[in-house]
């Protein structure tokens, strides 16, 4: 008999046996690592997808970052070029500015050299014509230029209107009775003598008069006092000398001017055109 | 022809003890072997298991077989393996182990003794209604061996038997003449050639162990899905009127 009936029932007992050792020693161990494992590795895949993404956002947030940034860059560029451009025509207004100072600087000492030099050729000539004066009247009339002065002086003061000699009087009063008489020669005393007393016959009895000698007054005589002044002089004359010399001057000057002028301007064109490159 | 006597056929003949009708004979003392193997393979690699990557080579083995059996079942049944599993891998394993242990000298496959694989083919015979009835029901059960006519019910009956026989015969037929025919052939042939005719049945074995499994698995199948297939047939019906 090939079958032993004991046997079968021992191995059936034998293998059921075996299932529950297997169960619990293989398959659920074996089923729970692997499940355990799935889960594990679905986590793991999951938080790597979301951190994809967060990395893709946080990527897509710097792009647009560098976006603004390259903007802001473009912005700042054109507002520094826009500056450099006002200050570029600032600076030349002020170089044109600085240009033209100087011109009106060199044209005030021009002027000022110009006044001062009329002014010397206005006391050189005074002093010329007064001597050229006197040697010629002397020459000729034989007398003394300075005593034809102190004639027509008196003269002048004897013609003078009522009112002008009252004008006079006042201020004589004012000061104190006190005039002064200022002549760009010296006075001899007989000379001194009949203005004293001419003063005090046409204008006021007491008045007290001083003499002085002035070499600005070049030639001529004035008697001054409160503020109110009669005078005759060679300075008339000299005015008239002054005023055609310096037209002649001034005349000189503009032509030149003209010239400077013209020049300045191709140039400030020239500075421009070297701003704008 | 005395020289093949009915003790070298049979494993149960060799018996190391015995008590009245309790005998502990060959087959029995090579089940325990083989089981206590398995058993304490499984123990020492599973007793440390690695939940995450890397996992030791051990591991990855037992994971591959169990997992694949687990798409073998889930393929077979259609439907999630669940306790399946259990009986179904534990018939292939058990097969598969000691078919192979053969190759080590002084080892008896216990499965080349017919009581051994009437025994795994009446615990196959058995589950079929175990597993039929938790999924179907007493009755729907029963109701299969009656259908599609009440004139099936005795062809159903002996087809069951008959499977269950050729369950055990065929496995115990194929592991006891590869041993037989490797005996043989030492006696004719001493060298070489036997080791090819090994090579032969070790491969055998596999594929016999396969093969019972599989089977036991479409019975079970056939015995929880008719029920199914029936209902979605219903359903269809259903849905055309």
């Amino acid at each position: 008999m090939l079958i032993d009936w004991f046997t079968v029932a021992a191995q059936i007992i034998n293998f059921l046996i075996l299932v529950g050792l297997l169960k619990h020693f293989l398959y659920d161990r074996i089923i729970r690592a692997m499940v355990e494992r799935e889960g594990r590795i679905r986590a793991r895949l999951e938080e790597a997808e979301k951190k994809e993404k967060e990395s893709d956002a946080e990527a897509e947030k710097y792009r647009r970052k560098n976006i603004e940034i390259e903007e802001k860059r473009k912005g700042i560029l054109e507002k520094a070029r826009g500056e450099a451009e006002n200050q570029r025509i600032e600076l030349t207004q002020k170089a044109r500015q600085e240009v033209e100072n100087l011109r009106t600087r060199w044209r005030e000492s021009v002027q000022r050299e110009k006044t001062s030099f009329l002014r010397e050729l206005k006391q050189l000539a005074g002093h010329q014509v007064y001597a050229v004066t006197r040697r010629a009247i002397k020459d000729l009339a034989d007398e003394n230029l300075e005593e034809r002065a102190v004639h027509v002086f008196l003269k002048k003061l004897e013609n003078m209107k009522r009112e002008e000699k009252n004008k006079l009087a006042e201020a004589f009063k004012k000061d104190g009775n006190k005039a002064t008489v200022r002549s760009g020669f010296e006075l001899s005393k007989s000379q001194r003598q009949q203005i004293t007393r001419t003063l005090h016959e046409q204008i006021e009895n007491d008045t007290e008069v001083r003499y002085e000698m002035d070499t600005e007054i070049i030639f001529g005589i004035e008697v001054k006092s409160g503020g109110e002044k009669l005078a005759w002089s060679l300075e008339g004359y000299i005015k008239a000398l002054e005023d055609q010399t310096r037209v002649a001057l001034e005349k000189e000057a503009e032509a030149e001017d003209a010239e400077k002028e013209s020049k300045e301007i191709t140039n400030g064109e020239e500075i421009r055109e070297e701003g704008s490159r | 022809m005395d020289w093949m006597s009915i003790k070298e056929i049979s494993l149960d003949q060799v018996i190391f003890w015995q008590w009245g009708p309790i005998s502990l004979n060959g087959t029995i003392v090579f089940t325990w072997a083989v089981s206590a193997f398995m058993v304490l393979f499984s123990h020492l690699i599973t007793r440390k298991l690695s939940t995450d990557v890397p996992l030791s080579r051990w591991q990855n083995l037992l994971e591959v077989v169990v997992e694949g059996m687990l798409k073998e079942i889930r393929e077979i049944s259609q439907e999630e393996p669940g306790s399946y599993l259990y009986f179904v891998g534990t018939l292939f394993l058990f097969i598969l182990v000691s078919n192979i242990l053969t190759i080590v000298p002084g080892f008896l496959a216990p499965t080349a003794s017919l009581s051994t694989t009437a025994g795994l083919a009446i615990c196959v015979f058995a589950a079929v209604p175990v597993y039929g009835i938790m999924s179907r029901g007493f009755l729907g059960y029963l109701r299969q061996y009656i259908e599609p006519t009440l004139f099936m019910l005795p062809f159903n009956i002996i087809g069951e038997l008959s499977r269950t026989l050729a369950l055990a015969v065929r496995l115990f037929g194929n592991i006891m003449s590869g041993t037989k025919i490797v005996a043989i052939l030492i006696a004719i042939v001493p060298l070489v050639f036997p080791v090819l005719m090994h090579a032969l049945g070790l491969l055998t074995g596999v594929i016999q162990a396969y093969i019972f499994a599989v089977l036991a698995m479409v019975y079970i199948a056939s015995a929880t899905r008719a029920q199914k297939q029936k209902k979605g047939r219903q359903k269809q019906k259903g849905e055309h009127s």
